[in-house]
């Protein structure tokens, strides 16, 4: 019996005239992710199906798909020939081993089919439940659904599984950000939701060898590896940072280290942007979690971007809430690996918590700031994941 | 200098080129089986049983080799087999290998004794002594200490200990010890652990040295029966060889070794800018490892560093937040400031005195640019 894989959008279908453009790069993508497989792809109306595929790979199939923004649902069907028989047939092989309570659900757009889609449903409802002795009907709440989808061209497709994929819209309808990684758990997450909106993404990491290790560095190339499996490819940008956490240790006060490293970390960030043609940075920051994402250093930071918005899809999320989504996209076991991203050397014993903007101006001074990230541009290690 | 200069002998050695040339027919000529009854099993079995003698002759016939996969698994082989009953001592400057099978011991509920140490890491021996009872039925004390080179003179350590009480079974684990530094294991000494790769051998093999006298050692893995039932397990024999080639490579230069290593301990010591390293480690320490601190600094970024030079030191002191302390150093009860800049200098013989010189002017430059940087 011939399986088939059906696709479905959400909320491509609200963008009336230019629906034509999102189904395109939907299409587009799902092509790119199934880059090793053989199939056929097929469009109907509402859908995209995956057929002539070899079954035995259908999880890998589906593993693919459910990283594709855009799809909302992804389902195996059995496909048989529109033919009231093999419809009732299948669907029993479909529902022998379930149990509890169910309905059939039957959408006809075939006029030749010789039964309207309620009393399909009835019929082959009723073959179900006189050969499992399991099973019950419920219209109102049934245990499983089955679906019968009973096509124009002549075949019918008949399924029970509606497999969630991860929503949001194609990657590529939504322009481009530079997304900044630290290795911890929130930025990962924060890339993953910009994704997942359809924005592609480079990454920038800070790093500061000899103070920070081939660890942390490994780690982020790990996530930012993670991360490209929900896009087609992502570039990684390695920043040294050395120069200039040296500089702000040596030449201002200990408690504005992690103020001054964020404002300079924001202003490479927007230069790397521009020159990358990204429209936005995005970061995984939330409101209050540490002394650096208070609001007082938030604006603090944010106050150097001059020319672009920033980003943060996590700001108003609690750490359980953003740990719940890290661990689903398989971000969370590599996060939490002990490789530290700033070395003590350079943390303050008490951070700012509340740093006055004018101050941090005022402090700021004693830095050639121009001078260091120009240098810091001219150090940067690009990586293809 | 161009090529690199390895300083962390204590991580591992790099395996001998002789050793590994003159067992080297072993894997495509001698792969048989030793347990086989053909007879090229017999023969894979003679070059096994040649290499169990040549490695027993480097450490005096009152003991038998058994071979194991490696230190840990000799260190875990002893310390399951006798902590049954009673009570069992070990000091706080095991090697992870014995500490962290105690503790699992102690999570049990098994009572596990741990006995101070000295400033420079060896076991105070008068405070193990007070833990020692009429149930204790089991002492660990390692010989070299594998941070401070600290050496615990186990010979008398085990005789005192069975004064008190004769049943004790006395283990120790000779990891950084064997073919480094001159002794010889007295009758007291029940069981000895080695790990072929810190001598110039292969990772992957090792050996417990059993006291011909004791019995009752269980095995810790079973199976076809091998190594007399004591630990089952096709044996490693292209590994063995190249432990027993290098094993009696060492016993045959030992002295002249240890005389070398020593002068190179005392140049680097000579050479140290003390004004920014403290020395943790005693005169009386084994001269192969030398422990000392960057005070105020951090040994991993000193680590990394140096690598940038060329060398390659170890350090007891890591960046990362599950370990950031020597659990030992901490224990015998050094500051933060002394415990955050941790590093290990560990020699093989085949350092040179020119290697060392650049090494250690190489670490008093990068700690001196270290503490301009941090101090500001």
């Amino acid at each position: 019996m011939d399986k088939v894989i059906i696709i479905r959008w959400c909320e491509i279908h609200l963008k009336g005239k230019n629906r034509h453009y999102f189904e395109k790069l939907l299409e587009d993508n799902i092509k790119n992710a199934l880059n090793d497989f053989k199939y056929k792809f097929i469009k109907i109306s509402g859908r995209y199906l995956i057929d002539c595929f070899d079954e035995s790979l259908s999880a890998d199939f589906i593993n693919k798909l459910k990283k594709v923004s855009g799809i909302h649902t992804i389902s195996i069907a059995y496909k048989v020939k529109s033919d009231l028989n093999d419809i009732m047939n299948t669907a029993l092989l479909l529902m022998k081993d379930k149990t509890g309570t169910f309905k059939v659900e039957t959408r006809r757009a075939d006029k030749k089919f010789e039964l309207h889609s309620i009393e399909c449903s009835r019929q082959v409802g009723g073959f179900v439940l006189d050969n499992n002795q399991n099973l019950k009907v419920d219209v109102h709440n049934p245990k499983t659904t089955l679906f019968i989808d009973v096509r124009e061209c002549g075949d019918t497709l008949i399924y029970t599984e509606i497999i969630k994929g991860t929503g949001g819209m194609p990657i590529g309808s939504a322009g481009k950000g530079l997304l900044m990684v630290s290795g911890g758990i929130d930025s990962p997450v924060a890339g993953y939701m910009t994704l997942k909106r359809g924005m592609k993404i480079d990454c920038v990491h800070f790093h500061s060898y000899p103070y920070t290790g081939e660890g942390a560095r490994q780690k982020v190339v790990d996530l930012c590896k993670i991360l490209s499996e929900y896009s087609s490819g992502i570039k990684l940008h390695i920043v040294k940072f050395t120069e200039i956490q040296e500089a702000i240790h040596e030449k201002c006060p200990e408690e504005y280290m992690i103020t001054i490293m964020r404002r300079f970390m924001f202003r490479i960030s927007e230069r790397l942007a521009k020159s990358i043609g990204a429209q936005a940075i995005i970061t995984g920051e939330s409101l209050g979690q540490v002394a650096s994402q208070t609001i007082e250093s938030i604006t603090s930071s944010n106050s150097v971007i001059k020319s672009l918005p920033v980003l943060r899809p996590v700001i108003m999320f609690d750490k359980l809430e953003i740990i719940e989504i890290s661990e689903r996209i398989g971000t969370y076991e590599t996060s939490i690996l002990p490789y530290e991203d700033c070395c003590t050397v350079f943390l303050p014993k008490y951070p700012l918590i509340k740093p006055k903007l004018d101050r941090v101006i005022e402090v700021e001074k004693a830095l050639n700031v121009e001078e260091l990230i120009e240098n810091a541009m001219q150090n940067i290690e690009v990586l293809s994941l | 200098m161009n090529n690199l200069i390895y300083l962390d002998n204590g991580a591992t050695t790099k395996p001998s080129i002789e050793a590994l040339e003159k067992a080297s027919k072993i894997n495509l000529e001698n792969y048989f089986n030793a347990s086989a009854l053909y007879q090229k099993g017999v023969q894979s079995k003679n070059l096994l049983e040649e290499a169990r003698k040549n490695i027993s002759n480097c450490v005096g016939n009152n003991f038998e080799v058994i071979f194991t996969s490696c230190g840990t698994e000799s260190d875990n082989t002893a310390i399951y087999s006798y902590l049954k009953r009673g009570n069992a001592i070990t000091t706080l400057g095991e090697h992870s290998a014995v500490h962290n099978t105690f503790l699992e011991f102690q999570k049990n509920g098994f009572d596990v004794r741990f006995a101070k140490l000295n400033e420079d890491g060896s076991v105070n021996v008068e405070e193990l002594l007070k833990l020692v009872d009429e149930k204790t039925t089991f002492v660990s004390v390692v010989h070299v200490n594998n941070e401070t080179g600290a050496i615990n003179d186990i010979n008398y350590i085990a005789k005192r200990i069975k004064q008190i009480n004769d049943r004790v079974i006395f283990h120790s684990d000779g990891v950084q010890a064997f073919m480094k530094i001159p002794y010889n294991l007295s009758e007291n000494i029940d069981l000895y652990s080695v790990s072929a790769h810190k001598i110039n051998g292969l990772k992957g093999v090792g050996c417990i040295l059993k006291n011909k006298n004791l019995k009752n050692l269980k095995p810790l893995i079973i199976g076809g029966g091998q190594e007399g039932g004591l630990r089952s397990g096709t044996e490693n024999l292209f590994g063995i060889k190249v432990f027993e080639y290098a094993c009696v490579n060492h016993f045959k230069n030992l002295t002249e070794n240890y005389n070398k290593v020593f002068k190179l301990k005392e140049i680097f010591i000579e050479n140290l800018d003390k004004s920014i390293f403290k020395i943790i480690s005693s005169d009386n320490c084994s001269p192969y490892i030398i422990s000392l601190s960057g005070v105020g600094l951090r040994g991993e970024v000193l680590m990394r560093l140096l690598e940038s030079d060329g060398v390659i030191i170890g350090t007891g002191s890591a960046c990362s937040s599950k370990h950031k302390h020597s659990r030992m150093l901490k224990e015998i009860g050094y500051n933060t400031k002394i415990l955050d800049g941790v590093i290990r200098v560990s020699f093989s013989y085949e350092n040179t005195i020119d290697e060392v010189i650049y090494a250690v002017h190489k670490l008093n430059e990068r700690g001196l640019q270290l503490k301009r940087t941090i101090n500001k």
